[in-house]
């Protein structure tokens, strides 16, 4: 048997620009970040999401676009294209901040006792 | 380890800590073959210390195959880690099993070994002539499925404050009023300093607004102001079970939700095409 599609999209036959998603085994920790991706673009009409069941590892996710040229599936492409550059940044800049703190650090006898607790402050 | 995290919302902030706890992979004890147990502990008691012992594993432990999704029958190495452990106490005082009695059968890990606990985990205690000899089997999983498997003990952010002081009001204030205003805070975030009032730690602050409290009573509510930092920045602090390196739970938790997007994004794109197609 082949497993579910992670996400399924319920359209709207009326309108492109609007439609809910449906997302397995997700939660907040997507839903959440999306919604704030997605609320701050330009295009967004509404965007929400919810957990329909708590029982249920799903996720709504209802997405309308503003724009009658833009769907509401490209919107949603826009939103993830958006999201993964921010964490592609969070991702670069704690890996640039991590080398710098380590490069600080007095030189430690011993790689296993290496910054287990010690404190980074990035600013 | 902590770190700070602006220009961003409190929802992706979440989302890193929620990965960090509940989905970040790491290896712990999930099959436990009993052979021998006359511990005053019963099996699933035993099993249950074992599963929560951290395992270092010594290589990626995202390469690790799912035990569930293996190919193989049973377990393998590409999915799993041997260990084994025999106890016997053959003298007449009581012995104690810790983890440095776990024996992992491969060199791809090891229970924590740490210099802050040179004896160990504590599993069980053995009288006279008890046993145990059991074999277990670490598995790859994440927090979500069992609290075992989360890298963390403690991952949590913290919004920076804000405190204003107004120095010219505080200056009006008598010794002893500053000395009260100081005490007003039930989280210590004041000090005197040569007379002064300084705040050596904004992110002691739980913003109680007791000291807000305190100086609209004495008549100065513009004494001191308390706000969360506007744009906000995040105080993130991790501490690890000790199967992980606290740097390595982060960078492994920005994979989860990049692959998490990257899997979406395939499917958008999959869809698209397909809908080009019956044109
Ligand atoms: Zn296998």
């Amino acid at each position: 048997m082949q497993p579910p599609p992670p996400m399924t999209m319920i359209p709207d036959p009326a309108d492109a620009r609007n439609a809910t998603f449906v997302f397995l085994q997700e939660d907040h920790t997507l839903g959440n970040a999306l919604r704030y991706m997605l609320i701050k673009h330009p295009k967004t009409h509404f965007c929400g999401y919810s957990i329909p069941h708590p029982s249920e590892a799903k996720m709504h996710f209802r997405l309308q676009s503003s724009d009658p040229e833009l769907s509401a599936k490209d919107l949603l492409h826009e939103g993830v294209d958006s999201l993964k550059e921010m964490l592609h940044h969070i991702d670069s800049e704690f890996t640039k901040e991590l080398a710098r703190f380590q490069a600080a650090q007095p030189t430690q006898t011993g790689p296993a006792s290496q910054s287990q607790s010690a404190p980074i402050d990035k600013e | 380890m902590t770190f700070s995290l602006e220009g961003t919302d409190a929802s992706i902030a979440n989302a890193l800590r929620r990965v960090m706890i509940a989905e970040t992979p790491t290896v712990a004890i999930h099959f436990v073959r009993i052979e021998n147990n006359t511990s005053p502990l019963n099996d699933e008691m035993l099993s249950h210390r074992l599963g929560l012992i951290p395992i270092v594993y010594r290589g990626d432990v995202r390469q690790l195959n799912s035990n569930r999704d293996c190919d193989c029958q049973g377990n393998c190495a590409r999915c799993s880690v041997e260990f084994e452990l025999h106890v016997r106490n053959d003298g007449e005082d009581t012995i104690e099993v810790t983890s440095h009695d776990l024996r992992a059968l491969s060199d791809m890990a090891v229970p924590l070994d740490d210099e802050t606990l040179p004896r160990g985990i504590l599993i069980c205690k053995l009288g006279k002539f008890q046993e145990i000899r059991l074999t277990a089997i670490a598995t790859k999983g994440v927090g979500k499925e069992h609290a075992k498997w989360s890298p963390v003990s403690t991952a949590v952010f913290q919004y920076e404050p804000s405190i204003r002081l107004n120095y010219r009001l505080l200056d009006e204030l008598s010794p002893q009023d500053r000395q009260n205003f100081v005490g007003s805070c039930p989280a210590r975030v004041f000090e005197i300093q040569d007379g002064r009032v300084v705040i050596p730690d904004v992110y002691r602050c739980t913003y109680t607004e007791e000291c807000m409290r305190w100086a609209e009573q004495v008549g100065k509510p513009d004494l001191v102001t308390v706000k969360q930092l506007e744009p906000p920045r995040f105080r993130f602090s991790v501490e690890t079970t000790g199967s992980l390196k606290p740097a390595e739970i982060v960078q492994s938790c920005l994979i989860t939700i990049q692959e998490k997007i990257r899997k979406i994004e395939d499917l958008l794109v999959t869809k698209q095409e397909e809908q080009q197609l019956p044109q």
